[in-house]
């Protein structure tokens, strides 16, 4: 798989790591059940799903990653930094 | 030494001016230059070249190609033996030596070809089945019996001594297969000015036009063409094995298998990992053997190898051909046949109106239409044939020592099927042709598509170079969506449905390599197994080295007949990576051995080692470990170390602590959010240890933070974890908080660090620096900038122990790590300091109950002692689910001392405890010891332990049980993990 980087352009999987779901926000409460589902509970999706990929051998950057889990094709990578700064 | 009786006199491809000698289970034998090791015994005579898997059947060449299921063999000696290897693809080299697999004592003579006669018990899930009582006999009798039974090659239990490299590149247009189809396309293409990468499995190209379809003048000139082009990269022996995501190809390159030896630097195979915009698949097509009964006795061969070894290498399989076809191809090997001089003694094509396909077969040669193949005579070499009119049931002798047999074609769909994109049957090919999906930038062209004739597949291929250059620039930046379907012209002859004889008697093999035949798939369909996927599995059919090659279309043939299907709503097994076998030796490629990884080093390492220090691996580098003097061992010389901290002064080199600076106007709030305890009110050049949690409240790591200014700060972390904490804050501030203003950067290997501790630390430091270090100018968690008194170097010192003694961390440049080393050395002159490793430093943690081993990732701040460092005022990482219920359990296992009641008594990491009048069982189990260890100061044995119920145990005696190490249980006390100056008096002195 190759990861088009913001910053660095087009690398390799190597470049990268993984961390997961990008759907889950961060409760703002101090609600358990909330957390619990925030830090454990994760979907598995077959097709379409928004990851978290860091580009540690890189620039360092947090993607977030708009991926197919089937096919593994890649349609959107975004910084999540420049996300944050558009929604607020 | 046998002369080459089945070499013709003249033509081939073959070098007849330069023999070379080689040995095929020990005899010699000569073949020339431009052989390979399968043409060259052929030539000899050597028509028997291995034994079943399963059966012991003897067995021959079946092909010409890399999908050779019988000829495998033992390739070399020694280390470099390497098994299963298809002799087919072996170049000949002078001094070749291979032997033959699967057989005992040897190939004529098999003793375990009984197995033929214990035959119906070697049917379908025979493991499911026979040997299944009783269950003892499975380990001692059965397993055993099979395993030397059964198999292929023997691995020499040696290290592999060659060597191996990887490599990437990237190109425009990928061509897998260097055919008429792929080099057509390679011109066509080249013509546009784009890079082309054209990849071949055999040493030279050309395909067919070498071999079957020989065509000197049209192979001269396409070949002339492609070498005329600088941006055509050409790759032969080569296999593209792979096709991974993103359009990443992997590609094997055995650049030394056909010399004797390996040259000097040269690697003996190279992997290479190929990225490309777009791929032309020119793989060809598989001729497919027919299923009859005694189809795999040597001799039977398929037509198309018969003609590639008559064309390709002047070779002959026999005196006698019998010709046995479907489709056109028969008729094209008797040609070749005839025009190389061999008899032919029948020609037989399942097709009734054969004499108008087959206007050309001379009138002298019995001509056999709308007729079978039902049986073979003759065990290790075919004598006779018995054919059938399909027609009339009449059957008659013929006598022949070879057969040619041509079954149809299987294109090479196997690299789109490992991207999940199946074949789908095609009724007019009888074949199952390659699907087009959108989006994978592909292009499929020549015989893989069903094409037949060189012409036809110049043309695609013609076709398939515009139309790949066209995808390109439509989108030159990424993978092209574009169709692969090129218009093709259909087949001029109906292929005739026919894959399997009328006669079932005897065996009549579908799988040559894993012994399967029509009576298993035929049994597995009458037992329940109606899906391709589960026959294949239980009867093992196409799961050999060479995946079915041969076998799964006519393995669906027999199973589509049994249920009564047809052909194309049966269904197809998957493909997956390699297309053919490749070597673990490359794939690990130079990453074997010590070169596994290379360990990180501190900037000291070197200056250490001529110290005469020792090291060890901890996380991803080395660190000093200890430093012994005057023929110490370890144990004493870390005793010595740890006493020098206590009552005199020694350095220990730190510099493999995480260091991140962090600045902005933000900072605070951000350090608020990451520790779980307060920053805000940390005075500017003061430092406090800092402990921070993961979000499902587990303590994830620690370390100091200091205040350089208002909004700037430096976080020191473990080593341990030093990467995982740079990435988990730049999670932080990237995606939980962008809107933060702050900047972290990771300085860690920026600076080289000392631990400068023991109660004359200061006298040694202010012998060292130029400042005032007083412990009022400097008092504890204080931080200063200062310079070395040597060179001015510039440095900054922390006022932080992790010892417990009083102590130092002095940070300079990492380009100044040794002029700060010798210089401590000459100020501490006059105090004998010495250095300490990291076996002192644990043991130092240890004493003073500093957990570090204990942050297990399973542990909470309360279980390590912790927990007034997690406020419940602030929101912070874990601040939430630090309180879950389960963390609130008394019995939790958390931190406590533990000290052996004989303080001699030695215990050690992993021992567990428990209740002093319990019985020594699982179930009575307390917890156990994170860190164990000597120590010098207190003259004894000491540990840390995660227990149940921690610290509320303390004045227990319990037994600590060490199973493992094999020790009788040790009576033990549980005390305060703080074994030495609890108060914490001596870091203030």
């Amino acid at each position: 798989m190759r990861i088009s980087c913001p910053l660095c352009g087009e690398r390799a999987l190597e470049e990268f790591t993984y961390r997961g779901d990008a759907t889950k926000k961060r409760p703002t409460n101090d609600d358990m059940n909330e957390w619990v589902d925030y830090v454990f509970i994760r979907n598995n999706p077959k097709g379409l799903h928004k990851e978290h990929w860091y580009h540690f051998a890189g620039c360092g950057a947090w993607l977030e990653v708009e991926r197919d889990t089937l096919t593994h094709e890649i349609f959107k990578v975004q910084l999540t930094s420049e996300m944050g700064k558009n929604e607020t | 030494m046998s002369s080459q009786i089945n070499r013709l006199e003249n033509g081939g491809l073959i070098n007849r001016d330069k023999p070379l000698n080689f040995t095929f289970d020990g005899v010699s034998y000569i073949g020339y230059e431009g052989d390979t090791l399968a043409s060259a015994l052929l030539a000899n005579g050597v028509t028997l070249l291995g034994r079943s898997f399963k059966y012991h059947r003897p067995r021959g060449l079946l092909t010409a190609h890399s999908h050779e299921p019988n000829a495998l063999v033992e390739l070399r000696s020694g280390p470099h033996k390497e098994p299963n290897i298809p002799a087919t693809m072996v170049e000949l080299f002078e001094g070749l030596s291979a032997t033959s697999q699967n057989r005992w004592p040897n190939l004529k003579h098999d003793l375990l070809s009984v197995n033929s006669l214990f035959s119906k018990f070697l049917v379908a899930g025979f493991y499911y089945k026979t040997f299944k009582w009783p269950a003892k006999f499975w380990t001692g009798l059965y397993e055993p019996f099979i395993r030397k039974a059964a198999g292929l090659g023997s691995l020499s239990g040696l290290n592999d001594p060659d060597t191996y490299e990887k490599a990437s590149k990237h190109c425009d247009i990928l061509i897998v297969g260097g055919g008429v189809s792929g080099l057509s396309t390679a011109i066509s293409a080249a013509k546009q000015n784009v890079d082309i990468i054209l990849v071949d499995e055999h040493p030279e190209l050309g395909g067919s036009l070498r071999g079957e379809d020989m065509d000197h003048a049209l192979l001269e000139k396409l070949q002339h063409e492609v070498r005329s082009f600088s941006n055509i990269k050409v790759m032969t022996r080569s296999t593209v094995f792979g096709w991974y995501d993103s359009n990443s190809f992997g590609v094997v390159e055995r650049i030394s298998d056909h010399l004797s030896k390996t040259p000097a630097y040269k690697p003996r195979q190279k992997m290479w990992k190929i990225i490309a915009k777009q791929v032309v698949l020119a793989t060809g097509a598989h001729e497919r053997p027919l299923v009859f009964q005694n189809n795999d006795r040597p001799g039977v061969m398929l037509a198309s190898a018969v003609r590639r070894y008559l064309n390709q290498y002047g070779v002959a399989p026999g005196r006698k051909a019998v010709v046995f076809g479907n489709n056109d191809t028969g008729k094209k090997a008797v040609e070749t046949l005839i025009s190389a001089g061999v008899e032919v003694a029948a020609f037989i094509d399942t097709r009734e109106d054969i004499h108008d396909f087959n206007p050309s077969i001379p009138m002298d040669i019995p001509i056999f239409a709308h007729s079978e193949i039902t049986n073979i005579k003759g065990t290790n070499a075919v004598k006779s044939i018995i054919i059938r009119s399909l027609s009339t049931n009449e059957e008659s002798q013929i006598d022949c020592d070879f057969v040619c047999v041509a079954g149809g074609w299987n294109p090479a769909v196997q690299l789109q099927a490992q991207r999940g994109i199946n074949p789908k049957w095609d009724q007019s090919h009888q074949a199952y042709l390659p699907k087009f999906n959108e989006g994978h930038g592909y292009i499929c062209c020549g015989s893989l598509t069903g094409l037949s004739t060189t012409e036809d597949c110049l043309t695609h291929g013609e076709a398939a170079g515009f139309k790949s250059v066209e995808a390109l620039k439509n989108s030159p930046h990424s993978l092209s969506k574009s169709d692969g379907e090129i218009e093709r012209p259909a087949p001029p002859h109906p292929l005739e449905p026919y894959f399997i004889s009328s006669c079932t008697d005897g065996k009549a093999f579908i799988d040559f390599q894993h012994d399967v035949t029509r009576k298993d798939v035929e049994l597995a369909a009458r037992e329940g197994y109606q899906s391709v996927e589960h026959v294949k599995r239980y009867t093992t059919l196409g799961m050999a080295t060479d995946q079915g090659k041969t076998a799964n279309v006519n393995g669906i043939a027999v199973l589509s007949q049994a249920i009564d299907k047809p052909m194309g709503t049966v269904g197809t097994t998957g493909f997956r990576p390699p297309y053919t076998p490749v070597s673990l030796g490359v794939l690990a490629g130079p990453q074997a051995g010590n070169s596994w990884y290379l360990p990180t080093q501190s900037p000291l390492h070197d200056w250490m080692e001529l110290q005469g220090g020792k090291f060890i691996h901890s996380g991803r580098g080395l660190r000093s470990q200890y430093f012994p003097q005057d023929g110490e061992d370890m144990q004493r010389s870390i005793n010595r170390e740890v006493l020098a901290v206590r009552q005199n002064v020694a350095f220990c080199d730190v510099s493999s602590l995480g260091k991140i600076d962090l600045q902005g106007k933000d900072a605070v709030t951000f350090l608020n959010r990451v520790y779980s305890n307060g920053f805000s009110k940390l005075p500017i050049n003061k430092s406090r240890y800092g402990l921070m949690l993961r979000e499902d409240g587990i303590v994830f790591d620690d370390g100091t933070v200091t205040r350089f200014d208002e909004n700037h700060f430096f976080l020191t972390t473990t080593s341990a974890e030093a990467h995982a904490v740079i990435s988990h804050l730049e999670y932080c501030h990237q995606v939980l908080w962008p809107e933060l203003d702050v900047v972290l950067t990771d300085c860690a290997e920026q600076y080289a660090a000392v631990s400068l501790a023991g109660p004359n630390a200061r006298n040694v430091l202010g012998a060292l620096v130029k400042d005032e270090v007083s412990d009022e100018k400097l008092p504890y968690l204080q931080t200063i900038e200062s310079s070395l008194i040597e060179h001015s170097i510039p440095c900054r010192i922390f006022r932080i122990s992790f010892s417990g003694e009083l102590a130092y961390e002095i940070f300079v440049g990492a380009g100044y790590a040794e002029i700060l080393a010798n210089a401590l050395l000459k100020a501490g002159r006059k105090y004998d300091i010495c250095q300490y490793g990291v076996e002192a430093l644990d043991v130092l943690r240890i004493e003073k109950g500093h957990v570090s081993s204990e942050i297990t990732g399973n542990t909470s701040a309360k279980d390590l002692g912790l927990g007034a460092m997690a406020s419940d005022k602030k929101s912070y990482v874990g601040s939430v689910l630090k309180n879950r219920d389960a963390f609130m359990d008394k019995n939790r296992e958390a931190v406590v001392g533990i000290m052996p009641i004989n303080p001699k008594q030695k215990i050690s990491n992993g021992a567990h405890a428990i209740p002093l009048n319990s019985k020594l069982t699982a179930d009575n189990d307390l917890g156990y010891l994170t860190s164990a260890t000597w120590s010098a100061t207190l003259g004894s044995y000491i540990a840390i332990g995660l227990i149940s119920g921690g610290t509320s145990r303390i004045g227990e005696t319990v037994h600590i049980v060490d199973p493992v190490n094999d020790r009788a249980p040790v009576k033990a006390k549980l005390v305060s993990p703080h074994f030495y100056d609890p108060e914490n008096q001596r870091v203030k002195m």
